[in-house]
């Protein structure tokens, strides 16, 4: 949408993406720069924005490298004509907010090792870290470098679904950070995850309500994962009806993703999709044809984990004096109904 | 195989858009390539900036870098971020790779003490795929596009570029030595590396950022995780498929992520290696220390105030956040000042 702000001479308009100035005089240049502006001495230390030129038979343009903010003032420059204009935020524009957090239990063991954040729309990452906090209940101040904080956000290509790392170097038995300052989480406890209400969407508005999930932490789990746990309810044939493997585990949301596929007995890979859903401590599959009776294995990848980063193959921090196992990666199952 | 002799290292390049997705780390090259590690189109780019013109600084010296930037892309601030920082060592030209909350990525050259723009849309250009660095064997097509690698650094050594990624869903290491220049067969190396130097527990530990040097007179990295330790391996052993254990030399102490590393040489001509770590003064580090450290790869390291391993002394410079050599004599650095500002600044080797 182009929004018209002066009637005068020469006419100047506006949307996100470009300025359109229409004059009969010459005019070669649109210099735009972020606030508010009256006179050029103002200017004296300001840069203007960044962006293209572009010129018709009645017009000028100008088109920022990135979109004009919402909510912000802009101040245009042609000649000696300041222009100013402001995107508003629509009165209905949907704000930030979490969707989801995996996992969402009210307990968690005392090596307990990623969350994963779940945002409604893409986030803005730049610093993103800085606005997540870890605070215990008792003493209500934020616990020291409990996060690993990253320059590059482990964000998912979508922007939406954001990796957040307990401080590994502290949930590692015998690594420097374990052994001076302990775990970040100690057996008892209770915790706040703090996300605050100023992080911001990849359009900068901020999110205005505060996030916060409260735990207590139980003792550590050192025990690996094993599929041997899980528990299928078999759909009936000649249906779409989802297969439903009852995790009986905690297991961590990420890592399933991308690391399960079935086949039958002639090795063919079943088409369908896998739903994901740790926080009820389930899978379902849905097939993309019909089930057809017979036997089925489900394959499952090594690098399937729980919470604490134990995964079917090893255990997150693994005693090197002890001896590994073959991990067991495939299960059986026969719809024959 | 017949070998084929390369006349130019940019003989393969092309012109046209690389179309660069994000921007996470760089690197140059010889002959003026840089390399940037691209997470979001899974990709490492070449660009031949050997014909770009050399930046005139009077004084090296951008006193609010996050203003600036605001300014330039019209955006508050806290919607941007420094992600790297590198010096094009033929001719010193300074650039930073900055990103937006919208998600893309900026190239500007450190010239006239201030910020340009340098346009990637038409470059001559190669480049490479990783997606697969994160290996999963078992693949559902239809996932959500979840799984992502974030590579933490990357760097040209011996004909290869070398790339670190974290992934967002396991606590991998990957590690990857791709030739160069590219080419259609791709014989990289991916390897995932244990730190084993803590007597009984061995884990997977992720790359922050590394180096390449000499060590003993071989060719070796120098790696930093981020749970801290400091971990050195001979570059020979980066064969396909291979694993490696690294020998850990020191731990960098409680408070820190280590975040740029880099070797500067003193006027003795005495080598040290320069480390930036979030929260704590720049690191030094005598390489003669790191190569008279021990032999064996899983040695238990000795206590020493907090840090363990090779000794190394705080230089003067706190809450360093981008590192690089400028030449043989000064290093340039982007530095959070006490006044909350993000300045660029440089300083020389007399600190050696």
């Amino acid at each position: 949408m182009t929004l018209e702000v002066y009637s005068q001479s020469p006419k100047f308009s506006f949307s996100k993406e470009f300025i359109e100035v229409k004059t009969s005089e010459n005019i070669q240049e649109i210099k735009v720069y972020k606030g508010s502006f009256t006179s050029h001495e103002q200017l004296a230390n300001k840069e203007a924005i960044l962006g293209d030129l572009f010129k018709d038979e009645s017009s000028l343009y100008f088109t920022p490298v990135l979109p004009f903010q919402l909510n912000t003032t802009y101040t245009a420059i042609v000649n000696d004509s300041f222009f100013e204009f402001l995107i508003p935020l629509k009165t209905d524009y949907k704000k930030l907010r979490i969707a989801a957090i995996y996992p969402n239990t009210s307990k968690l063991p005392s090596n307990f090792l990623k969350w994963y954040v779940a945002f409604s729309k893409p986030v803005n990452s730049a610093n993103i870290y800085n606005h997540i906090t870890l605070i215990n209940n008792k003493t209500k101040e934020k616990v020291d470098r409990a996060l690993l904080p990253l320059e590059n956000a482990l964000l998912s290509n979508d922007g939406k679904l954001l990796t957040l790392w307990i401080e590994p170097g502290r949930q590692k038995r015998d690594l420097g950070p374990n052994k001076h300052l302990g775990e970040v989480l100690n057996e008892g406890a209770s915790y706040t995850l703090l996300i605050d209400e100023k992080l911001k969407d990849k359009y900068g508005v901020a999110m205005g309500k505060t996030f916060e999930h409260s735990f207590r932490v139980i003792g550590s789990d050192r025990i690996q994962p094993s599929i041997k746990k899980w528990e299928f309810v078999l759909p009936k044939s000649n249906t779409n009806q989802p297969l439903v493997i009852q995790l009986n585990d905690n297991l961590d949301f990420g890592s399933l993703h991308n690391s399960l596929q079935i086949i039958n007995t002639k090795g063919q890979v079943i088409s369908g999709s896998f739903r994901i859903k740790t926080n009820e401590n389930i899978i379902e599959f849905v097939p993309n044809t019909s089930w057809i009776k017979g036997n089925y294995i489900l394959k499952c990848d090594k690098i399937i984990e729980d919470v604490s980063g134990n995964n079917l193959e090893r255990l997150f921090d693994r005693d090197i004096t002890k001896k590994k196992t073959k991990p067991i990666l495939e299960r059986k199952f026969s719809i024959l109904r | 195989m017949p070998t084929y002799a390369v006349d130019s290292l940019t003989e393969d390049f092309v012109t046209g858009n690389p179309e660069i997705g994000s921007i996470n780390a760089m690197t140059f090259g010889p002959e003026g390539i840089l390399f940037l590690g691209d997470s979001k189109n899974s990709q490492v780019v070449a660009v031949d900036m050997s014909s770009a013109k050399k930046a005139t600084n009077q004084k090296l010296y951008l006193k609010d870098i996050e203003a600036l930037l605001g300014q330039l892309l019209g955006s508050d601030s806290d919607q941007l971020q420094i992600i790297d920082m590198v010096v094009n060592p033929i001719n010193q030209n300074i650039y930073l790779g900055a990103q937006h909350s919208s998600g893309k990525s900026f190239l500007f050259l450190v010239n006239n003490n201030t910020l340009e723009n340098v346009p990637l849309k038409s470059v001559s250009f190669s480049k490479v795929n990783v997606s697969n660095v994160v290996n999963a064997d078992a693949k559902d097509r239809r996932g959500r596009p979840l799984r992502s690698l974030a590579i933490t650094d990357i760097q040209f050594a011996n004909g290869q570029i070398m790339v670190s990624g974290l992934s967002n869903a396991e606590f991998a290491s990957t590690f990857r030595a791709i030739p160069f220049p590219f080419t259609n067969k791709q014989s990289d190396s991916s390897l995932e590396i244990y730190h084993a130097a803590h007597g009984k527990y061995e884990t997977h530990a992720p790359i922050k950022t590394f180096m390449t040097t000499t060590i003993n007179n071989q060719p070796h990295i120098i790696a930093s995780y981020t749970c801290t330790p400091l971990v050195v391996f001979p570059m020979e052993s980066l064969t396909p498929g291979s694993h490696t254990k690294g020998r850990t030399v020191a731990e960098l102490g409680n408070w820190k992520t280590p975040l740029d590393i880099i070797e500067m040489t003193n006027n003795k001509g005495k080598r040290f290696i320069l480390m930036a770590n979030s929260n704590r003064a720049l690191m030094k580090f005598k390489v003669s220390d790191i190569e008279s450290f021990g032999n064996s790869l899983t040695t238990r390291v000795k206590e020493r105030a907090g840090t363990d391993g090779v000794d190394f002394i705080n230089l003067p410079f706190v809450n360093v956040q981008q590192l690089d050599k400028l030449n043989d004599k000064e290093f340039v650095f982007i530095q959070r000042e006490s006044n909350g500002k993000l300045a660029l600044k440089t300083s020389s080797n007399r600190w050696l």
